[in-house]
């Protein structure tokens, strides 16, 4: 059996037990990673020295008695977009940010959290388009099928979890960065309510829409990260001063009346497989005590509107004078669809805006009639890698966006796999901050849904395959 | 040419110069091999934006006094 077999809780009980030390688990962990990255490409750059002495760190305070909670002595990934002091942050391109003199307030938290960074994982390039092959570093490969995408932009987050290396990663989430990767590569994805979790030190794409948060291997790791990376930051300015909730406290419990809320409006262009996803966790809920009700919510199309509105804008301003400079030194994929920024103009920016409360407002008018809206995080599961995704085409809208706008909790949790073997998963959304609720729902999907033992193909001998016909 | 002004706008000739100029003032130089593209999700994005504009300004309005610069609203 492997470390990451092991959940979060259970690694820790193993290490207050001295079954083996933070320094071994680390060890094991980068081997591990160094076995596998020539294949799935999860990570742009391992950092041993680092972990090792925050693992020595680890196993210091285990003996001295000090205990810094769940996370102390777990290793964890960190999209490359996060600055760790001393380390260069790449964010997938040849333009990056380059060396960081501080660390990102979540890497802070987590670090003061006994937690143990050992690698720093692909994306697309700036968190924007993908996946683009023309660029610095190979893109992530699903571990479920080596010939289809992982989705993304968190991308090697969600490998690096998938192939069972670490059981939790940093993901960012501006349109569905940390949901689309999770739903297509087979792990939990959470987008917490905006200003949840501190953006200082990672780098934007989109100030309004920005969140942070983890990819992890299970429901009860995602809360338990969450809860570490969760709360205030005076030097964000959208960073919430509400406090925290337990986000562990409802977890295990039924859903004796609570009401979920199927919106089917948002599954639009949802292919059949999804939908009898998306209705197979609809039957699970209602077997675990909750009520499941219809609710109408506005069209996915406008959602989109306003995300690629803000988005594109916002890009833009970001990296014009990178796109001025050195246009041809990023990837084309992020290069001509930031650069169309240009053309939105001030009042284009400002409808969007108003549109996007009308959004907000409509969404919480859903969610005043049920606890949690149950859809699907993407409309198919992982496309062939041949496929070329345009962001403005109209069949296939981002079911993802729509909590972007809004700034609602929303996570992706897988509910089995299709004919092919590739995951599929649905998305639960909560009323904002109401984070431990929703991943009480969530676990029950998870749970019901026998997800936890579902196997991970070989994607080692896909891959000897693949050479041999080479 | 019509005389409607909006469908003057979407005239192709017209969203090319007006891309173009866009472009230039923006400070960038694109590759010729992306401004075909680029073209085509310029002419989707204007549509787009009609769209919204029509939507946003057919709609009760929203309350102004509360920013709306972001999708969440704290109670």
């Amino acid at each position: 059996m492997s470390f990451a077999q092991l959940s979060i809780l259970e690694t820790g009980v193993a290490l207050r037990r001295g079954d083996f030390t933070a320094r071994e688990l680390t060890e094991a962990t980068l081997s591990a990673i160094d076995a596998s990255n020539d294949t799935l490409h999860a990570f742009i750059r391992v950092l041993p020295d680092l972990a090792l002495a925050q693992a020595a760190q680890a196993d210091r305070d285990f003996a001295a008695g000090i205990d810094r909670g769940p996370m102390q002595g777990i290793p964890f990934a960190v999209k490359d977009l996060f600055d760790i002091k001393g380390i260069e942050t790449t964010c997938h391109s040849r333009r990056g940010p380059g060396l960081a003199d501080a660390n990102a307030a979540v890497i802070d938290r987590l670090l003061a959290s006994g937690a143990v960074a050992v690698a720093k994982t692909a994306t697309f390039e700036f968190a924007t388009y993908g996946p683009d092959a023309a660029l610095p570093y190979p893109l992530a490969r699903n571990p479920w099928n080596l010939d289809h995408f992982t989705g993304g932009s968190s991308s090697g987050s969600a490998v690096a979890i998938a192939g069972g290396l670490v059981r939790m990663a940093l993901g960012t989430d501006t349109g569905g960065s940390i949901r689309t990767p999770s739903s297509w590569s087979g792990t939990v994805g959470i987008k917490p309510t905006f200003g949840r979790v501190s953006r200082r030190g990672c780098f934007p794409l989109s100030w309004s829409l920005d969140h942070v948060g983890p990819l992890a291997r299970s429901v009860e790791d995602a809360a338990i990260s969450l809860q570490v990376m969760a709360g205030h930051d005076a030097l964000d300015s959208d960073c919430s001063a509400r406090a925290v909730a337990d986000y562990a406290a409802l977890l295990g419990r039924d859903l004796a009346g609570m009401r979920i809320g199927l919106a089917r409006r948002l599954l639009q262009t949802a292919t059949g497989d999804v939908v009898a996803g998306v209705e197979r966790a609809a039957v699970l809920l209602q077997g675990a005590g909750a009520e499941v009700i219809e609710v109408d919510t506005p069209d996915l199309g406008d959602f989109g509107a306003v995300v690629r509105a803000l988005l594109l804008t916002e890009g833009h301003h970001i990296h014009a004078a990178t796109m001025r400079a050195h246009y041809n030194d990023l990837g084309p994929m992020m290069a001509r669809r930031i650069a169309l920024g240009a053309g939105y103009s001030a009042l284009d920016y400002l409808a969007v805006q108003k549109l996007r409360r009308m959004l907000a407002e409509a969404v919480s008018t859903a969610l005043s009639a049920c606890d949690v809206l149950l859809c699907a995080t993407t409309p198919r599961v992982a496309p062939h890698k041949s496929a070329d995704p345009n962001p403005f085409d109209p069949a296939g809208p981002s079911m993802t966006n729509p909590f972007n706008v809004t700034g609602n909790p929303a996570i992706s949790v897988p509910i089995g796999l299709d004919a092919a073997g590739l995951p599929l998963a649905v998305q639960l959304v909560g009323r904002l901050f109401d984070e431990p609720r929703l991943l009480q729902v969530a676990q029950v999907v998870e749970r019901a849904s026998g997800w936890a033992v579902q196997a991970l193909p070989d994607w080692r001998a896909q891959a000897e395959q693949e050479e041999e016909r080479v | 040419m019509t005389n409607d002004p909006m469908k003057q706008a979407y005239d192709p000739a017209r969203l090319v110069a007006e891309f173009d100029l866009l472009i230039a003032r923006a400070g960038l130089r694109i590759p010729a091999g992306h401004r075909g593209p680029m073209l085509v999700e310029f002419a989707q994005l204007r549509a787009e934006m009609d769209r919204v504009h029509r939507r946003v300004n057919a709609a009760p309005l929203v309350n102004l006094l509360l920013p709306i610069t972001e999708g969440r609203v704290e109670g």
